[in-house]
């Protein structure tokens, strides 16, 4: 294990929910300010989360593999997919890419429609289950804090 | 929008000047008093001295939030004027503030009435259900209501509200989400034409009025609102503010308390344009959050985990078809 000198980011934000739970939220009166708390117990625990790895990066690679072997086996996707302008952001000239294929395959029967169906569209409906796994700590606090239902 | 305790003296002066009391007023607060996101709403008792009368008044200040939900309060305040004319349940609008410098954003305030928000009796769902349908029969050419933007056509209504919350969506998104830029277009393929044109509330049920008991005594949260589809209130209220119930309990409810059928055709649609609409909704506040506009936690929520539950469920209507 990798020696540290001072106390890890990870180690800073466990002592800040610790203490946002055991000291802070049994002073507090207001329901605003536990639902705040609560919230900020969620955000603290969703940074920890995401500390241990990039989900963008891996989803990006992911997302570049399944593209560019649909464009392998269907090259009458190229037009589609060479039509954005690059702006010069490799993430979102993906995502970009991904749209317009959605796009063509909705209501289309075609071969290459079918694909980016059966392949692209599970592939991008995962990485939201992936980064909503991630974001779970916020969300039960969210459902807890009575926020629900709150939407405006 | 600043720190509560920091309002204090520019409220009292604010407060003062619009009662005409005969020196500074008192206050009490404010207060936090909902958990809303796309307006702070804050509690104030206000005693005074006019004409060497006594009197406390109770108000409520909606504070904007930096443009969460890219909504503004004067459309707010036109309505809810308007409405309480027309004799619906509204808290009456004493005023619209523009000034940032009293409370650190605009804002309006209105009474504040008796009753509650949260954990709605039955009978008042019941009492929403019966209003809802009031509110899309009123008259809204005579109520004055063509502010709200008058649709060319009754399909142009529906296209025109899948463009609003597209449009959001490209203004607040840090990458293109695929799976909303696919919704969009399926939308627009599958849109239905309403029979009618009506003042659509946006976001009705529970959580978006004060009741006591049975009764309902003020419809909130009108920022959403629009000249529409009707179907668009009875599935939002159904799939969004009233996911706790079933549909077929929705369902019933609307038949027994309206006399409203939604087709499966069309449930399908504005369920999905419901999430859509959430989804594209909460952006706003991922924005706010990450620019350090409004950094509370519910923003961060809304932003990323909330927006992702809608998006989910929103893939998934628009995968079965």
């Amino acid at each position: 294990m990798k020696s540290e000198r001072y106390p890890t980011p990870s180690q800073l934000l466990q002592s800040a929910i610790r203490t946002i739970e055991e000291v802070l939220m049994p002073e507090l009166q207001t329901q605003w300010a536990r639902s705040s708390a609560m919230g900020l117990v969620g955000q603290l625990r969703y940074a920890l989360a995401r500390e241990k790895c990039d989900s963008l990066a891996a989803q990006d690679a992911e997302l570049e593999g399944c593209l560019e072997g649909l464009l392998d086996e269907f090259p009458e996707l190229r037009e589609l997919s060479s039509a954005i302008e690059p702006s010069g952001d490799a993430s979102w000239d993906l995502r970009e890419r991904a749209s317009r294929l959605l796009i063509f395959a909705l209501d289309n029967q075609a071969p290459a429609a079918a694909a980016v169906r059966a392949r692209l569209r599970p592939l991008l409906t995962a990485h939201v289950l992936q980064d909503l796994a991630e974001a779970g700590p916020m969300l039960q606090a969210f459902l807890e804090s009575g926020s629900v239902g709150n939407t405006s | 929008m600043r720190p509560l305790s920091s309002m204090v003296p520019a409220l009292r002066r604010y407060f003062s000047a619009r009662l005409g009391a005969d020196e500074e007023v008192s206050l009490e607060g404010p207060q936090r008093i909902a958990i809303g996101h796309s307006r702070a709403m804050l509690g104030v008792a206000v005693e005074y001295r006019i004409d060497g009368r006594a009197e406390r008044r109770e108000y409520v200040l909606r504070v904007e939030q930096g443009g969460v939900f890219g909504t503004g309060s004067l459309h707010e305040v036109r309505l809810m004027r308007a409405l309480r004319v027309a004799g619906l349940p509204v808290a009456p609008v004493r005023w619209f503030e523009r000034d940032a410098s009293v409370v650190g954003a605009p804002f309006f305030v209105m009474d504040r009435i008796p009753g509650r928000g949260e954990n709605p009796s039955l009978g008042s769902i019941r009492e929403c259900v019966r209003l809802l349908q009031r509110q899309h029969e009123l008259d809204w050419q005579s109520a004055g209501l063509g502010f709200l933007g008058v649709p060319g056509s009754p399909r142009q209504a529906t296209l025109a509200q899948i463009g609003r919350w597209e449009c959001i969506y490209r203004e607040s998104r840090y990458l293109p989400v695929p799976l909303l830029d696919e919704a969009a277009a399926w939308l627009r393929q599958h849109a239905p034409t309403p029979e009618r044109i009506v003042l659509v509330h946006g976001d009705p049920g529970p959580g978006n009025y004060i009741y006591e008991g049975d009764r309902i005594n003020g419809i909130t949260d009108w920022e959403f609102s629009h000249l529409g589809d009707p179907d668009e209130d009875w599935v939002f209220m159904a799939v969004v503010r009233g996911s706790s119930r079933s549909k077929e309990e929705w369902r019933a409810l609307f038949e027994t308390e309206a006399g409203i059928e939604v087709s499966d055709e069309a449930w399908r649609f504005w369920d999905a344009f419901s999430q859509f609409k959430g989804a594209c909704a909460n952006l706003t506040a991922l924005r706010l959050f990450c620019e350090g506009a409004n950094q509370a936690p519910n923003m961060a929520a809304v932003g990323t985990s909330i927006h992702l539950v809608l998006l989910n469920r929103l893939a998934a209507i628009v995968g079965e078809s």
